[in-house]
């Protein structure tokens, strides 16, 4: 611009002064240019001159060393392979984590906002509140500004016209402003929708708000949820998420105020969540609740007690609790990957700079000024950075887009991940940090003039750097694999471990009768009795049974073992206490479609009262030496059963827990839940959904194989070590890499040495073991480094193991295997090519 | 130095003036012996101002036409001085080899 404004200015004078000559206009301007020249290249070489002097000398950087790689591709290619992987894999990983860890809540203050309740193993960890806890407690606590309780998300259908199923929440009315949410619109639940008897409110997604009502006016909008009129008041925020991370498309209200309840009524099991009042800390808190909750023990059972503990967790920790120890599992093998290829692209880059003694020293010879000689290898290593980052980036796009499809279902908002930029600039940052470093070291090491030469300076000390970065690698490595290996023999031992149960060819029909239209227990009854009866009927069902549970679940049908006592004996007569026991109700057939094993006495028959029969691991511990068969049992506040029979374990704590005693009650089917068992092909699905439907068009039920129900189940587990091992197989491919990339250098580089030996007598088979023994050692050295960090990591992954110990020999033995044959494998081909060095040529190279 | 930053420098020395004016001067001050090929002139300029010898704004000319006014600063000055010494040094071992040729 300035220039094309300056050259015109001054041509435009000399036209002038030319027309004050005598010329005419046009030919004044013709000649005004004419003695001007090319204005365009004049304008290039007076840009050209503006350029800085840094700025064109790092042209020239940059043409230099884009022509070295150009000339080294393979070095090229392997380096920006191993940046790509390491930023790649450590970025991906890293995204998907932070979604899982780090993420910040949706909840305004969320420091403030701790999960509180009792725990007991029979809970499973989960931490609750009983009904009256909450009333009792609400109103004289100190540690929270507010309290809110929900009874967790479960199934709920919106049964109008199209039955559709939903998930639905019921919370108490302080439930949003607890988390600092606002409804999007309408109003949020007041004190008097919380009243027993107030009519029934619920606040709606936004997606359904959207679907349902075109996201228009709510007054006087209903929806008819499980058979009850429900008046829409309001829509949930669009940021909403519960505590749990559970999805929601519907809160109702829960109508808890009633001061007039009588204490003996049945009390719900809820969670609580609070925000703690500014200033005051969690221990404190603690110290505030601890007299309520002991309070509140008086009203649990005597044996229960002692099992009972208080906690008051961050919201944040709690959320995080079970998805953690994987997230941080992953974290540590990609930052072993990110590591294994630092380590590689610092030793390609040490071999390259040896490789280019010579040529650094004719530089320099020539002139070059050492900050000159530094800048070039800068520019190198940023340029290698650049490329290596981009590939890295583009490979952590495909990862986390894998990831992603093959994560399973539950993982909290997995399907939010995107690439974190600040990872990514961290990754990028350290890889280049460390090719800078490596790069830039050899670059200021002042040439030594014997350099020139080319030849090798006789007596030079050991090379050490890179065999210790090969050393590095392999160990890691090592851990990775070591790692790989246990959690795929878990993966293996959780996969073969016996059920107790016979799955093929068996489907599970579930479905949950709602009150409002099945309000008697004789209703119920009545419709699961005609539904099994309907299921019999179909042509090619070979049998059905009943239940309100099915392996290898079974907590939520739990009891405290201490609960249960012998008729006619003291409790805790000489027993351990503590522990749960699952109960089943099911029908006579469950046994015999399960194909669970009777081992003393007799099965159900239809129409017997008051009996029970036990599983095995139950027998044995309720009576330890003696026959269980007709001895009487006493379920706390129930009545006198009968032992008739025992049968063989199956699982029950899912698949990786350990299972619980069992205990089976014949059902008397007047739960709204149950699980009907077919034995049948898949062909009769669409019949089975029919008789559904013929029953109850309103009924939503989930139809599926029970196959298909344990594989799922497996899913998670199948998950985290596919990664690992996903990640050890990188590992290890990198750490070849590194010690090809050595053993090849350090083999051209000994060409000389090798000629004299050969000369001397040695024969090539001498030469191949002097190669392969010098890399042995490394990978010796390698390996024990490794195994004392495997040892070290052990303890993180115990807990994601399934009946495998972190010291079993299998999976530490294949470990080292698989990496010794990979390092000798990796220092094959240079070794190979030392032993075909022709002693008359290398002689000549000395 | 070459003769053509001298030249430059010297026609500024009697004040700022644009590309165009210092061709105008060197020619008249040099009687007409001397013209500066504005091919050379502009890169030189861009040069001595990426020195520092030389700034430059834009401004009017009498004639109220925009042109880029070039002005010596006080590095300029002293390269001048510099440059005037070395000439007169060059000028005189050119003038006694030509008068001995």
């Amino acid at each position: 611009m300035s220039w094309r404004e300056e050259s015109e200015a001054h041509i435009a004078m000399r036209a002038e002064l030319n027309e004050r000559a005598g010329m005419d206009p046009a030919e004044a301007r013709r000649a005004a240019e004419r003695a001007f020249g090319n204005r365009a290249s004049i304008g290039e070489e007076v840009r050209a001159v503006s350029i800085p002097v840094w700025l064109e000398q790092a042209g020239q950087d940059l043409r230099y060393a884009a022509r070295g790689f150009a000339r080294s591709l393979r070095f090229l290619l392997t380096a920006v392979a191993a940046l790509a992987v390491g930023i790649g894999a450590s970025t991906a990983v890293f995204s998907f984590v932070d979604r899982i860890l780090f993420r910040p809540l949706p909840y305004a203050n969320e420091h403030e906002l701790v999960w509180f309740g009792m725990t007991a193993p029979i809970s499973g960890g989960t931490e609750f509140i009983l009904e009256q806890n909450y009333s009792a407690w609400r109103k004289v606590q100190t540690p929270f500004s507010s309290i809110a309780v929900t009874a967790g998300v479960g199934d709920c259908n919106l049964s109008e016209a199209n039955p559709v199923r939903m998930l639905c929440s019921r919370v108490s009315p302080g439930y949003l402003s607890v988390f600092g949410y606002r409804p999007l619109a309408g109003r949020d639940f007041g004190v008097e929708d919380g009243r027993e008897g107030a009519p029934p409110t619920a606040l709606i997604s936004r997606a359904l708000w959207t679907d349902r009502f075109g996201g228009g006016d709510l007054s006087g909008k209903t929806l008819d949820i499980d058979g009850n009129r429900t008046a829409v008041i309001g829509v949930l925020p669009e940021n909403f998420e519960t505590p749990s991370l559970a999805r929601v498309d519907v809160l109702q209200v829960l109508q808890l105020e009633d001061d007039n309840k009588p204490d003996s009524a049945p009390s719900l099991l809820l969670t609580a969540f609070a925000r703690l009042r500014p200033g005051v800390s969690l221990p404190e808190a603690r110290t505030r609740m601890e007299p309520l909750f002991q309070d509140a023990l008086r009203t649990i059972p005597r044996g229960f007690r002692k099992e009972v503990r208080l906690a008051i967790l961050p919201l944040r920790d709690r959320q995080t609790r079970d998805s953690r120890r994987a997230a941080l599992l992953l974290l540590a093998a990609v930052s072993l990957v990110l590591s294994i290829s630092v380590a590689n692209v610092a030793n390609l880059l040490v071999a390259r700079a040896a490789s280019r003694r010579r040529e650094l020293a004719v530089r320099a010879a020539i002139g070059a000024a050492k900050i000159r000689l530094a800048r070039q290898a800068l520019t190198e290593s940023l340029l290698l950075g650049a490329v290596g980052g981009a590939g890295g980036l583009l490979f952590a796009a495909g990862l986390l887009r894998l990831l992603r499809a093959l994560a399973p279902a539950g993982i909290a908002r997995l399907d939010e991940a995107t690439i974190d930029w600040r990872v990514a600039g961290f990754c990028l940052l350290a890889t280049t940090a460390a090719s800078i470093l490596f790069g830039l070291a050899p670059a200021m090491r002042s040439p030594s003039p014997e350099a020139l030469t080319g030849g090798r300076v006789a007596g030079k000390r050991r090379e050490w750097l890179r065999p210790s970065l090969v050393v590095v690698q392999i160990a890691l490595s090592l851990i990775l694999l070591c790692g790989a290996g246990l959690l795929t023999l878990s993966l293996r031992n959780m996969a073969n471990a016996p059920l107790g149960i016979e799955t093929s060819s068996l489907f599970s029909a579930y479905a949950q009768l709602p009150d409002a239209r099945y309000p008697h227990p004789a209703q119920k009854a009545a419709f699961w009795k005609s539904l099994t009866e309907r299921l019999a009927a179909i042509p090619g069902v070979e049998g059905t049974a009943i239940s309100d549970s099915l392996p290898p679940e079974g907590r939520a049908g739990g009891r405290i073992f201490s609960s249960i006592h012998v008729e006619g004996r003291p409790r805790h007569e000489g027993r351990p206490a503590g522990g749960n026991v699952t109960v089943r109700q099911v029908s006579a057939s469950y046994f015999s479609m399960l194909g669970i094993p009777l081992r003393q006495g007799r099965l159900f028959a239809e129409g017997d009262g008051r009996t029970i029969v036990l599983s095995e691991q139950m027998a044995a511990r309720m009576f330890p030496g003696e026959t269980a068969l007709g001895q009487r049992l006493v379920l706390s506040g129930e009545a006198t059963l009968e032992v008739t029979g025992i049968v063989g374990d199956v699982r029950n704590g899912g698949l990786t827990a350990a299972s619980d005693p069992e205990i089976y009650l014949l059902s008397n089917r007047e739960r709204p839940r149950q699980y009907v068992l077919l034995r049948a092909d898949t062909r009769v699905m669409p019949l089975v959904r029919e008789a559904f439907r013929e029953l109850d068009p309103r009924l939503t039920m989930q139809l599926e194989t029970l196959d298909d129900r344990v594989r799922n189940m497996r899913t998670r587990p199948r998950f985290q070590s596919m990664l690992l091992g996903g990640f050890a197989v990188t590992g290890l491919v990198l750490a070849a890499i590194g010690l090809y990339g050595v053993m090849a250098l350090l083999t051209a580089q000994r060409t000389g040495e090798i000629g004299v030996r050969m000369a001397l007598g040695a024969t090539a088979g001498d030469i191949s073991a002097m190669v392969l023994r010098q890399a042995g050692w490394w990978t010796a050295a390698g390996i024990a480094a490794g195994l004392c960090g495997a040892a070290a990591c052990a303890r993180s992954i115990e807990g994601l193991l399934y009946g495998v110990k972190v010291t079993a020999p299998l999976p530490l033995a294949g470990a080292v295997a698989c990496l010794t044959v990979t390092a000798l494998a990796a220092a094959f081909a240079p070794a190979r090519r030392a032993s075909r060095v022709a002693p008359f040529e290398a002689l000549r190279e000395l | 130095m070459a003769p053509l930053e001298l030249l430059i420098l010297e026609s500024l020395d009697a004040g700022p003036n644009h590309g165009f004016g210092i061709t105008l001067r060197v020619q008249e001050g040099s009687g007409g012996l001397l013209t500066v090929e504005e091919g050379s002139l502009y890169p030189a300029l861009r040069r001595l101002e990426k020195d520092g010898a030389l700034t430059a704004e834009w401004s009017t000319t009498a004639a109220g036409r925009r042109a880029r006014y070039y002005r010596l600063t006080p590095a300029g000055r002293k390269r001048l001085a510099k440059a005037r010494d070395k000439w007169a040094e060059v000028a005189k071992g050119m003038a006694r080899l030509l008068r001995f040729a």
